[in-house]
């Protein structure tokens, strides 16, 4: 079976560029499904099993904060793990971030290699062998 | 203001070579330049504009998407990204007083609707042609 990953960002370019990352995993079979914004994302995720979504904050219609607080009230996919990619270092957005308990947060510019170790934490998959290591050698985003 | 856009440039650099695989280069000789694309961030308080010229935007874009078949609209997405983290991490940094939020970027559609004269500016260079940051500040 594929793992379902839902990518919710505004940016088609950065939907690309995170598909490509996230493909560099070598973490299986993997179906992307895209949103451009938390709302279709909720519309999706009512329809579809997701398995991992990673979501972008700053998006017009319904922004990544809004898309993780309505989740988590929902019963039946409110446990689904997210990870926000952000480039947004404010200490304001820290606050919340735990208030809607955000525990995966990947900060942009990012390197590949950041996106793996979430994801095979989450995954509850191990480091495979040291070939998928050389995948990422000199390679940034 | 100069140590703010230093940083600015310096962030710039990071953020380009980091994620778009751009290494700022030394001023070049050739010396005149045409810039095609624009794009902006900006509230009541400030206003970041990055401006491209066509070999530069395309190089970027290129190496962003790691495709060498591109569309304006990819080129705009994907300078509007650009600018996006650039100005993401530069708030976070140097500017939290002046915004709690990160506003949408936009595409400017006539550069020559740019005051220049309102804004600090710095040249930075790739692949031997210029991109132009430009700041300003409403307090």
């Amino acid at each position: 079976m594929p793992y379902n990953i839902l990518i919710v960002d505004d940016s088609s370019s950065m939907r690309k560029v995170l598909k490509k990352a996230i493909t560099m995993c070598n973490i299986g079979q993997v179906e992307f499904i895209e949103a451009e914004n938390g709302k279709t994302a909720l519309d999706i995720m009512n329809n579809n099993w997701i398995d991992i979504v990673f979501t972008d904050i700053n998006m017009p219609v319904m922004d990544g904060f809004q898309l993780v607080s309505r989740l988590k009230k929902d019963n039946i996919i409110g446990n689904t793990p997210i990870i926000v990619i952000t480039s947004e270092l404010r200490t304001e957005q820290s606050e919340e971030f735990k208030i809607n308990n955000i525990k995966h947060i990947v900060y942009k510019p990012f390197r590949p290699e950041s996106i793996r170790e979430l994801l095979l934490n989450l995954l509850g998959m191990e480091e495979q062998d040291e070939s998928a290591d050389g995948e990422f050698e000199g390679v940034d985003f | 203001m100069n140590q703010l856009m230093e940083n600015l440039k310096e962030l710039t650099s990071d953020v380009l070579y980091k994620m778009f695989f751009l290494i700022e280069e030394a001023e070049p000789l050739k010396k005149n330049f045409d810039f095609k694309y624009g794009v902006c961030i900006e509230n009541d308080k400030f206003s970041i504009i990055l401006l491209y010229t066509d070999k530069v935007a395309k190089l970027l874009t290129e190496n962003f998407l790691g495709t060498d078949v591109i569309s304006d609209e990819d080129i705009y997405d994907t300078l509007k990204e650009a600018i996006n983290i650039i100005a993401g991490n530069f708030i976070g940094l140097h500017l939290k007083n002046l915004s709690d939020k990160v506003p949408v970027p936009y595409k400017i559609k006539d550069l020559k609707t740019i005051k220049n004269e309102d804004y600090n500016a710095k040249i930075m260079f790739f692949h031997e042609d210029p991109l132009k940051l430009m700041l300003k500040l409403n307090t």
